[in-house]
C-alpha cells in the first residue's frame, strides 16, 4: 500500500515530504491505539487517540468516526407494536411517549426500564398475543407456547427486577442497550430543537426524517449515514426553515451553515 | 514542478492519510447505553441541573453553585443570588478534591484499606483508655461541624486547638488586646477613598479573598462616590495585591509596626485619641520610626492627612504580621483604625466568623501528651517550622487524621478517614458578617468516605466512647443531645431548626430549611461585636530592622499553605506576578540578583542560620527589597497525590522556632539567611519571560484626576491613550481595511475587561480550564513553552520606585473581525462566524500552526501531543467541548457551547434573541471574575451592558494600530501617578492609530 502512495507522490511530482506526513500520521494512529498509559502518570499523553484507551471515558478521546452497524440488542423492543399504524396492528404511540427528553434536551435518551414497566407491570406475557414465544399454529390456527429462549417481556421483567404487578423496578442494573446512531462526540445535536413545534404546531422536523418509519420495524435501524454532508443538506433546503422563519429565513439557513451550529 | 491547486493537494493528502487509516479499522467500536433504571425527577440528561452549596477553597466557606451534568459536578459557578460577584480560583478547582485520582478509597488503618465499622471501632477503643486526654488540631471551623467538635471535645474532657500555619492568630490577639474580641475584625473598604495595607494580601491569600475583591471593584469605581480609592502598600515586597498599589512605601522588614504607631500619631495629633492610645503612644517617635523603617517622613504625613481627611480602612496581617513582633504590628494597625474613626463603617469588630482561632504556641502546647490525636484538615509536619510538630505526632497514643490523602510525617499506626470532598458532605460555614452558607452534596459520594461530621457522631454513638458522656462529672459540661442525631444532615437540620426558632421568623423551620438550600444559605444578623476599647493597652516595642538577609515566607496564590498543593490546575496555572508554575521559586530584587549572578533562568539556593537548605527558582522583582529575600509557601510535598508530590522545595524548614512575643504564632518572617548560586539549569518552569511593555501601549493608563472629572460619554478611548503606531501615510484612510466588513446581522459578541479592577487572581483561568477541557501538560511541556491555558494574564511593571504600577492582563482570543489568524489558515479551520465569534473548527483542523504565527497576541495554543485525563479527573471533564487531539489548534471560543446553550433554551420558549441580562455574564470567566471585570455581551445591540462600556472614555482595543476590530476590549488602569508617555514626555498623546512614533519597531508588517 505505502509504495503505491510513494509512486503516486512521483508520478505528481508532489514533494514527498508532505505526502509522508499525511502517511505517518495515518500510521502512528494505529500504533497508538494499542498503546495504554500507565494508571499512574500524572500527564497522560499518546500519539493520537482514535480509540479511548482502556478504562478511559469516552469523552476523553476523541471518537472521530462513525460507530459499527448494530445488528442486535439485548432485548427485542418492537417498535412496530407500540408506534405503528392501528390498522396494523400497532397503538400509534407517539415517539416522545417513552423518548420524552428528547422534547427539552439535546439528548433524546432511553428511556429508563420504569418508563416500560410503567405499563408492563400490568401486560402479562404468557396471554399476550404480541409475545414471541407465543406463535400461531399454522394448522390449528391456536396460539401455542414456543418453549425455546426467553420472551422480551420475560426479559424485560428481569432487567426491572420486579415481579408482575409490583410498581417499581428494583433492579441495580440498567439495559444495555446498543448504540445504534452514534455521532462522533466533536459534534452536538440537539434533539429538541429539531422537533419543537412549528408555526403550524407540528414537529419541525419529523422524528422519522432522520429516524426512517420505526413504526414499521422491530429494532431500531441507522436509516442515515450521519455524515456532514446529509446534516447540512437539511441545513439548506428543509422547508420548516422557510415556513417558520418567512423573511428571516435567508438569515436562519446561513445560521444553520455556520459550523459553530454543529460542531463543539 | 507542476502546478498543483489547493483541492489536488487535499486529494493526495487526503489519499495517503486514509491508505495509513485503513490499515487499522477506521470504525469505533459500537457504543453502549445505559438510560436509567428508574430515572431521578430532577435530571435529564443533557441538561444541566445547579446546585446551591459551600465549597471550602479556604476556611471561609463562600456560596457557590454546583453544575451537575448527569449525576457528576463538572464546573462550579458564582452563586449570583447570594454572595459573590464570582468564585476565587481555589473554590473553581474543588472539583478537583473530588475527581483527585489519588485520594483515599475508604478509611486505612495501619496502611491497609478497611471498613468504616472497624476503624471507627478502632478509634472508639483508643479514645476509651483515656478519654480526657484526647486532643484536636485542625483547621478553623465555623457553624455546626464547630459546635459538634465542640461538644465532643467537652463531653470527652479532652481539648482542641484550631491552628492554620498563615491564619489569624496574631490579629484576633491583638483584636482581643484592643477591644477584648475573640474574633479577627472585617473588613469593608467598598465605601473607602484610602485604602492601607501593612502587608496583607488580602485580595488573594488573606482572609477573605473573593469578597475583598468585589469590595475592591466597588471602591475602585467612581459609580458610588465620585472617586477612585487611592491604595497604599506598606511592605518590604510587593505581594500580589501591593501590586495593585498606587503608592508602595517599602519598610526595612521588622520596622513595619513602627511605621503604624507613627501614622497613629499622627492621625491622632489631629483627630485625637483615647487615654488609653494617649498613652500608648506616649514612647513614640514618630521621625525615628519613619528613619528606622527607611520611609521619608513627608510621605508618612501626607498619607496620614489623607486618612484624617478622606473615609479610610486599614488591613494588617500577610507576611508583616507573621513576624517576631507581628501582634505589635497588627494591634497598630487596629488601633489606627479606632483613630481614624473607621470602627463600624469599614471595620467590624468580631465580624470575620471562623470559629476560635489559636496560635501556633497554643496548639504546640495543647496537644502534648494526647492519648488521641485528631489532625483535620492540616498538614502539620509539612506546615510546622523545620516540621516541629513531628515529635506531637511521634508522642500521640493514636493519631487520627481526617485528610483525602494522608499527610506527611505521620506515624505508622495512623489511622485515616477520609471526608470526601465537600461537594460529596452536608455542612455550613460563615463566609462574612451577615450570611450563614448552606453546604449540600451536590453529587453521590465517589468513593468509601465519611464526612468529618459523621465520622464524629459515629464515633460519639460507638458503645466505647457513648458511656464517657453519660457521667457530667468526667467533662466540663453535660454532652450535648444533637450528639444523638443520626447522622450529621440530621445534626446540621437540627442546628439549622434551633437557629430559625431562636429567630422569631414566622415561615415554618421546613420550609425555612428548603428556602436555605435552594439559595445556599440564609442572611443573619449583621451587627458587629460592641467595641469594649481597652483601657490599658501593651506599650509598643521598639523598632529594629532585621539583619542580615530577612526571610519572608508567603502564601502561594492559589495552594494557598499547600492544602491545594493536590490539584493539578493550581499548579498549571502560572502564578500572576512570577509567572512560575509546579514549584517554589525566590523573589530577589535586580542588585541581589547582580551581586549573586543568578537571573530568572538560573536558581538560588538558600540556607538558613541552622544550616537548612532549599533550592528555588529566581523570580527578579522590581518589587523586592535588597535586604531581604521572599520564598513561597505551597511546595515541596513529601507525601499528598501526583500533583502535590515531588515539586518544588518547602521554605518552613528554613523557619528557626522564634514566635512572636505575645501570641505564640510562628514568625514565619525574619528568619535571617544567606544566598548563593544555585544550579545552572533552571529546574523551575516560568511562562512569562517578560514583564516589560516596552513603551508599546498594550496595557494602557489613564490619570486618576482626568478620569474624575471625564463624564462617562465621552468620546470613546480619550482616556486610554496610547502612543499610536502609524499607518503608511501613502494607503489612504478608506483603504485600511484588506479583507470586507464581516456581517453580523443578529450578534456580534464582545467582551470588555477593566484592567483597573482586574486582581490578577486567575479566577478566569481556572474556570476556563474547568469549562473548556483544557488539558493538563505538566512541568515537562511547561519548559518548552507549551502552555495549554486558554487565558494568559500578563503582568507588566511599569512603575518605579514608590509607585509600582503593575498592570495585569488577562489576555484570550480578542475575536477579530479582520482576524489575522483566518486568512492564512489553508483548510479554512478558522473562521469569522455570523455572531462574530472567531471559529474553530478542530477536527478541520491540519495542524499548520500559521494561525498561531499570524495570531498578533499569542492567543491560540497548539497540541503537540494528544493530552489526556487520569483517570477519575476524566469524570470532570464537560461533555459540551471536545477534547483536542493531537496536531490540533486551539484557543477562546467565547465559550460557545453556553451560547449555544443560550440560544436554544430561549428559541424553545420563542425567544429568538437571547437577552443581555443572560449574555452578560455567559462565558466561564465572566461568571467566575470575583470583581465582576469582565462584561461580555451583544456588541450590536447599542443597549447592551458591553455596548456601553466599549463606548466609554477608558476603552480600548488592545494592539489596535494593527486594525484587527478584535471582538475584546479592555479598560485603561487608572494610575494616581500622571503616565508618562515615553516619547511624548507629556501625559497626553495624540489619537490613537495615529500618533507619531516612527520610532517604534513593534509592527513593521502593515500594508
Amino acid at each position: 500500500m505505502h509504495s503505491i502512495i510513494l509512486v503516486f507522490a512521483k508520478k505528481h511530482a508532489v514533494k514527498n515530504k508532505l505526502l509522508l506526513s499525511g502517511l505517518v500520521i495515518g500510521t502512528f494512529a494505529c500504533v497508538s491505539d494499542t498503546e495504554p498509559y500507565s494508571a499512574d502518570d500524572p500527564f497522560p499523553q499518546g500519539l493520537h487517540s482514535l480509540a479511548p484507551p482502556p478504562g478511559v471515558d469516552h469523552v476523553t478521546a476523541g471518537h472521530t468516526t462513525l460507530g459499527e452497524v448494530v445488528e442486535s440488542q439485548p432485548l427485542e423492543f418492537n417498535h412496530a407494536i407500540h408506534a405503528g399504524k392501528v390498522d396494523d396492528g400497532g397503538m400509534e404511540m407517539d415517539c416522545t411517549y417513552c423518548h420524552s427528553n428528547a422534547r427539552r434536551s439535546a439528548s433524546a435518551g432511553v428511556p429508563a426500564t420504569q418508563v416500560c414497566w410503567n405499563c408492563h407491570k400490568s401486560i402479562d406475557a404468557s396471554v399476550s398475543m404480541n409475545d414471541d414465544r407465543n406463535v400461531e399454529n399454522e394448522e390449528t390456527g391456536a396460539v401455542e407456547r414456543n418453549a425455546s429462549g426467553k420472551g422480551a417481556l420475560e426479559k424485560l421483567a428481569e432487567y426491572c427486577g420486579a415481579a408482575m404487578g409490583m410498581p417499581t423496578c428494583t433492579s441495580p442494573d440498567p439495559i444495555p442497550w446498543n448504540r445504534v446512531h452514534d455521532l462522533p462526540d466533536f459534534v452536538h445535536f440537539n434533539h429538541s430543537m429539531h422537533i419543537r413545534p412549528g408555526a403550524d404546531g407540528e414537529p419541525r422536523v419529523e422524528c422519522a426524517e432522520c429516524h426512517g418509519a420505526m413504526e414499521e420495524r422491530t429494532v431500531a435501524e441507522r436509516e442515515s449515514s450521519l455524515l456532514m454532508g446529509w446534516c447540512l443538506d437539511c441545513h439548506k433546503e428543509h422547508p420548516s426553515v422557510d415556513e417558520n422563519y418567512g423573511t428571516k429565513s435567508e438569515l436562519r439557513r446561513a445560521e444553520l451553515k455556520d459550523c459553530y451550529t454543529c460542531h463543539k | 514542478m507542476p502546478k498543483m491547486n489547493r483541492r489536488d493537494f487535499f486529494r493526495v493528502v487526503g489519499v495517503s492519510g486514509t491508505a495509513g487509516l485503513v490499515a487499522c479499522d477506521p470504525k469505533s467500536p459500537a457504543e453502549q447505553i445505559y438510560p436509567y433504571v428508574v430515572q431521578p425527577e430532577e435530571l435529564t440528561p443533557g441538561i444541566p441541573t445547579y446546585y446551591a452549596t459551600v465549597a471550602d477553597g479556604c476556611s471561609k466557606g463562600c456560596s457557590v453553585l454546583a453544575k451537575v451534568r448527569e449525576g457528576r459536578v463538572i464546573h462550579i459557578e458564582a452563586n449570583g443570588a447570594h454572595a459573590n460577584a464570582g468564585v476565587c480560583a481555589a473554590c473553581t478547582a474543588s472539583i478537583q478534591e473530588t475527581y483527585d485520582p489519588d485520594r483515599a478509597q475508604s478509611p486505612m488503618v495501619d496502611g491497609e484499606a478497611t471498613t468504616w465499622e472497624i476503624a471507627i471501632g478502632k478509634v472508639a477503643a483508643a479514645i476509651a483508655v483515656n478519654p480526657s486526654s484526647t486532643r484536636w488540631l485542625g483547621r478553623y471551623r465555623s457553624g455546626s461541624l464547630q459546635s459538634l467538635i465542640q461538644s465532643l471535645m467537652a463531653g470527652l474532657g479532652g481539648q482542641a486547638a484550631h491552628w492554620e500555619p498563615h491564619g489569624h492568630a496574631v490579629l484576633t490577639k491583638a483584636a482581643n488586646l484592643a477591644w477584648n474580641s475573640d474574633a479577627p475584625p472585617s473588613y469593608d473598604m467598598s465605601q473607602a477613598e484610602v485604602i492601607v495595607s501593612f502587608g496583607a494580601d488580602f485580595l488573594h491569600t488573606w482572609s477573605s479573598g473573593a469578597n475583598h475583591c468585589a469590595d475592591w471593584a466597588l471602591a475602585r469605581s467612581k459609580k458610588d462616590h465620585g472617586h477612585i480609592a487611592h491604595f497604599t502598600a506598606i511592605s518590604p515586597r510587593v505581594s500580589l495585591t501591593a501590586a495593585k498599589s498606587d503608592t508602595w512605601l517599602s519598610t526595612r522588614p521588622g520596622t513595619e509596626a513602627g511605621v503604624a504607631q507613627a501614622l497613629i500619631q499622627l492621625v491622632a495629633d489631629e483627630k485625637g485619641a483615647s487615654e488609653a492610645i494617649q498613652s500608648y503612644l506616649a514612647g513614640v517617635d514618630v521621625a525615628a520610626n519613619a528613619q528606622a523603617a527607611g520611609i521619608p517622613l513627608e510621605k508618612l504625613k501626607a498619607l496620614a492627612h489623607s486618612i484624617i481627611h478622606q473615609p479610610s480602612v486599614i488591613f494588617p496581617g500577610g507576611v508583616s504580621t507573621y513576624g517576631a513582633d507581628g501582634t505589635d504590628l497588627a494591634l497598630a494597625t487596629l488601633l489606627l483604625n479606632e483613630v481614624a474613626g473607621n470602627l463600624g463603617k469599614s471595620v467590624h469588630v468580631g465580624g470575620n466568623v471562623l470559629g476560635p482561632v489559636h496560635s501556633y504556641g497554643q496548639a504546640e502546647a495543647g496537644i502534648k501528651g494526647a492519648s488521641v490525636l485528631f489532625i483535620d484538615g492540616l498538614n502539620p509536619v509539612f506546615s510546622s517550622p523545620s516540621g516541629a510538630l513531628k515529635t506531637a505526632m511521634d508522642s500521640a497514643g493514636q493519631v487520627v487524621v481526617f485528610a483525602n490523602s494522608m499527610p506527611e510525617g505521620m506515624p505508622s499506626n495512623a489511622i485515616l478517614l477520609p471526608p470526601g470532598s465537600a461537594l460529596e458532605n452536608w455542612g455550613d460555614g460563615h463566609p462574612r458578617m451577615g450570611f450563614m452558607g448552606l453546604q449540600q452534596p451536590a453529587m453521590q459520594k465517589r468513593l468509601d468516605t465519611q464526612s468529618v461530621g459523621d465520622s464524629l457522631l459515629a464515633i460519639a454513638k460507638h458503645p466505647a466512647v457513648a458511656g464517657v458522656f453519660a457521667s457530667p462529672e468526667e467533662g466540663e459540661e453535660q454532652a450535648d443531645n444533637r450528639m444523638e442525631a443520626a447522622d450529621f444532615h440530621a445534626y446540621l437540620k437540627n442546628a439549622w431548626g434551633v437557629a430559625h426558632a431562636a429567630s422569631g421568623a414566622m415561615n415554618s423551620a421546613e420550609k425555612a430549611w428548603v428556602s436555605a438550600l435552594q439559595a445556599g444559605g440564609k442572611a443573619i444578623d449583621a451587627t458587629g461585636a460592641e467595641v469594649l476599647s481597652a483601657e490599658t493597652l501593651p506599650a509598643p516595642k521598639s523598632t529594629q530592622a532585621i539583619e542580615g538577609t530577612a526571610l519572608l515566607l508567603f502564601s502561594h496564590q492559589n495552594l494557598l499553605d499547600g492544602r491545594h498543593a493536590n490539584k493539578a490546575w493550581l499548579q498549571e496555572i502560572p502564578e500572576t506576578l512570577s509567572g512560575y508554575t509546579w514549584g517554589t521559586w525566590a523573589e530577589v530584587s535586580e542588585a541581589t540578583a547582580d551581586r549573586l549572578g543568578v537571573s530568572n533562568k538560573s536558581t538560588l539556593t538558600i540556607t538558613s542560620k541552622s544550616g537548612a537548605s532549599i533550592e528555588a527558582g529566581v523570580s527578579v522583582s522590581p518589587g523586592m527589597r535588597d535586604d531581604a529575600v521572599a520564598v513561597v509557601v505551597g511546595n515541596g510535598h513529601k507525601e499528598g497525590n501526583r500533583y502535590a508530590k515531588g515539586f518544588g522545595s518547602n521554605p518552613a524548614t528554613l523557619v528557626n522556632g522564634t514566635r512572636d512575643a505575645q501570641s505564640g504564632d510562628v514568625a514565619w518572617l525574619g528568619s535571617s539567611v544567606t544566598l548563593a548560586k544555585g544550579g545552572e539549569k533552571n529546574f523551575m518552569v516560568k511562562q512569562n519571560g517578560h514583564n516589560n511593555q516596552d513603551g508599546r501601549p498594550i496595557a494602557r493608563a489613564a490619570w486618576v484626576k482626568d478620569v474624575e472629572s471625564t463624564p462617562d460619554n465621552a468620546p470613546t478611548g480619550s482616556l486610554a491613550k496610547g502612543l499610536g503606531i502609524p499607518m503608511d501615510p501613502r494607503i489612504p484612510k478608506d483603504s485600511y481595511d484588506m479583507y470586507p466588513e464581516p456581517e453580523h446581522p443578529t450578534y456580534r459578541f464582545g467582551m470588555s475587561i477593566d484592567l483597573d479592577t482586574c486582581t490578577g487572581c486567575t479566577s478566569c483561568q481556572v474556570a476556563c480550564a474547568s469549562e473548556n477541557n483544557v488539558p493538563i501538560v505538566g512541568p515537562t511541556q511547561h519548559r518548552k513553552h507549551r502552555y495549554m491555558g486558554w487565558i494568559r494574564m500578563d503582568a507588566f511593571w511599569e512603575g518605579e520606585g514608590d509607585n509600582p504600577d503593575v498592570r495585569f492582563m488577562p489576555v484570550m482570543c480578542q475575536h477579530c473581525s479582520h482576524a489575522p489568524c483566518e486568512g492564512v489558515c489553508p483548510v479554512l479551520a478558522t473562521y469569522h462566524n455570523l455572531d462574530g465569534l472567531n471559529a474553530m473548527i478542530y477536527n478541520r483542523c491540519v495542524g499548520t500552526r500559521y494561525c498561531a504565527n499570524n495570531c498578533p497576541y499569542s492567543a491560540r495554543r497548539f497540541n503537540y501531543h494528544t493530552f489526556r485525563w487520569p483517570e477519575a479527573y476524566n469524570l470532570m471533564l464537560n461533555p459540551d467541548v471536545s477534547t483536542r487531539e493531537m496536531g490540533v489548534m486551539e484557543k477562546c471560543s467565547f465559550c460557545v457551547q453556553r451560547i449555544r446553550y443560550a440560544k436554544a433554551t430561549h428559541r424553545a420558549d420563542g425567544v429568538e434573541v437571547v437577552p443581555d441580562t443572560v449574555l452578560e455574564n455567559l462565558p466561564a470567566c465572566v461568571s467566575a471574575c470575583p470583581t465582576g471585570s469582565m462584561t461580555f455581551g451583544n456588541l450590536k445591540d447599542p443597549a447592551s451592558n458591553v455596548s456601553k462600556i466599549v463606548a466609554g472614555p477608558r476603552a480600548y482595543a488592545m494592539l489596535d494600530s494593527l486594525n484587527t476590530k478584535p471582538g475584546v476590549r479592555y479598560l485603561s488602569k487608572v494610575v494616581h501617578t500622571e503616565p508618562v508617555d515615553p516619547h511624548h514626555g507629556g501625559g497626553h498623546s495624540e489619537e490613537s492609530g495615529e500618533g507619531h512614533g516612527d520610532d517604534h519597531t513593534s509592527n513593521e508588517n502593515h500594508h
